[in-house]
């Protein structure tokens, strides 16, 4: 787990405090580091618009799509859903890859 | 860096088809003639929606909608929906927030000219995510077709179906080739054949006047006719020779062996290398035919090309989007052929 710092610009206080080492815990800290590897320049919060505020421009949605299809191992059809509300967040991305894993067991 | 957005008049027309040599090439007379054709002739739409950024007053980036109006339901209803084209941000002013500035500003102002809904089909891959950041839907992938010849002598120009075209042989006597459009028996058929009530493109007099005109396009037209018109065929090649591909842009038929006559008389006549089609929304009759002359599925790629939709109000998001009755987003409710793009 990656610890508290602001180095590469994340909040991690607010936005991933890693209790445990669960499955879930290290998504989300997963997730933590790509986006500051892609935006590394911002702080973040469970509340942090990413995609409607324009926070992630077209390179970094392309980066994201790639990202999120690695964690669910399939590819994603990006018009049968919301976009720009299912990925807006980093509480709403861990919710649709969690449901999307769930749809392939 | 200071931007305004405004609206295109005239007096941006040069500065706008500089930015265009971006996107459609580099020709200027090419180029203004597109953007006459696209949106000052297009009979769809009153005056221009093109939306700029500007930066010391010079334009910078521009997002374009077309006019196009569309039909569903029977009896027939028809709507116009207007639909996003050419995007295009010069390189030192990308990144900026000028896409979304310009979606914002053309969603304003169709919401304030009536329109509820804007479409898009012509979406490459960058547009494409970043319509979908800003809560546009898709129908998903529109499937596609293809018949490849890996023939040595296969074309991948109108040579070879013009000197088999003008010399037509017993194969399809009723088959012509023509370099121009037939509007007036065009539109008869198409009002005799009449719709199924999915959403398609108007196919007008006006319509069949305006939209071969593409100066970006080659087109070839293949007619069946007895003592009238009963089927068309229009293949189109990009102008540019960077992208040769041809394709089948726009296909109707009054029963099943003139869908047959016209694809195998352009298969057999054109030998191209590749020949590509949006099978979607064609008839049974079609498929087979198409399945017949050796078109196989091709298989759908990310961006692979799709009826983008967005209302232009923001309160109709959480909405259902329905037309005339139609849900937007189901695939099954769109009868699209390739010349619905404006790409084609």
């Amino acid at each position: 787990v990656k610890p508290e710092k602001d180095s590469d610009g994340i909040n991690y206080r607010d936005a991933g405090r890693a209790q445990d080492m669960s499955d879930d815990t290290t998504l989300r800290h997963r997730l933590i580091e790509f986006i500051g590897t892609v935006k590394p320049n911002g702080a973040l919060s469970d509340d942090t618009s990413l995609i409607r505020s324009g926070l992630f421009d077209s390179l970094a949605l392309v980066q994201m799509v790639e990202w999120i299809e690695r964690q669910i191992r399939t590819e994603v059809d990006l018009t049968a859903f919301d976009l720009s509300k299912e990925w807006d967040t980093i509480p709403a991305i861990l919710r649709f890859i969690e449901r999307h894993r769930a749809e392939l067991l | 860096l200071n931007y305004e957005i405004v609206k295109y008049t005239p007096e941006f027309k040069r500065q706008v088809v500089e930015l265009q040599t971006g996107l459609w090439g580099p020709d200027l007379a090419v180029n203004t003639a597109c953007l006459e054709w696209k949106h000052e002739q297009n009979p769809f739409i009153d005056s221009p929606c093109i939306y700029l950024a500007l930066c010391d007053g010079r334009v910078v980036a521009m997002r374009g909608i077309f006019g196009a109006l569309w039909q569903s339901g029977r009896p027939r209803r028809t709507w116009p929906g207007p639909c996003g084209c050419d995007f295009v941000i010069a390189p030192e002013h990308r990144e900026r927030g000028l896409f979304t500035r310009l979606v914002r500003a053309s969603l304003e102002d169709l919401a304030a000219q009536g329109y509820p809904y804007v479409f898009s089909l012509s979406a490459g891959s960058v547009t494409y995510l970043s319509l979908l950041a800003m809560g546009w839907r898709g129908t998903g992938p529109t499937e596609i077709m293809q018949r490849r010849s890996d023939s040595a002598a296969a074309e991948k120009s109108f040579g070879l179906l013009d000197r088999n075209g003008l010399n037509r042989g017993d194969g399809w006597p009723h088959v012509s080739l023509s370099t121009s459009a037939k509007p007036d028996a065009m539109t008869e058929l198409t009002e005799r054949i009449g719709g199924d009530g999915r959403i398609r493109h108007v196919r007008d007099r006006s319509y069949f006047s305006w939209r071969f005109r593409n100066p970006l396009s080659e087109y070839r037209f293949l007619f069946w006719e007895a003592d009238r018109l009963e089927g068309y065929l229009v293949l189109r090649r990009s102008a540019s020779r960077e992208k040769p591909a041809i394709n089948v842009a726009d296909w109707e038929a009054a029963d099943a062996r003139v869908w047959a006559d016209l694809l195998e008389a352009a298969v057999q006549w054109g030998h191209f290398q590749y020949l590509t089609i949006w099978s979607s929304g064609l008839p049974q009759d079609a498929k087979h035919a198409l399945r017949e002359n050796g078109f196989g599925p091709v298989p759908p790629h990310r961006y692979a090309p799709t009826v983008l939709i967005r209302p232009t109000n923001d309160g109709l998001l959480e909405s259902h989007w329905d037309c005339a009755g139609l849900r937007l987003l189901d695939a099954r409710n769109w009868d699209l052929r390739m010349i619905d793009s404006d790409g084609c």
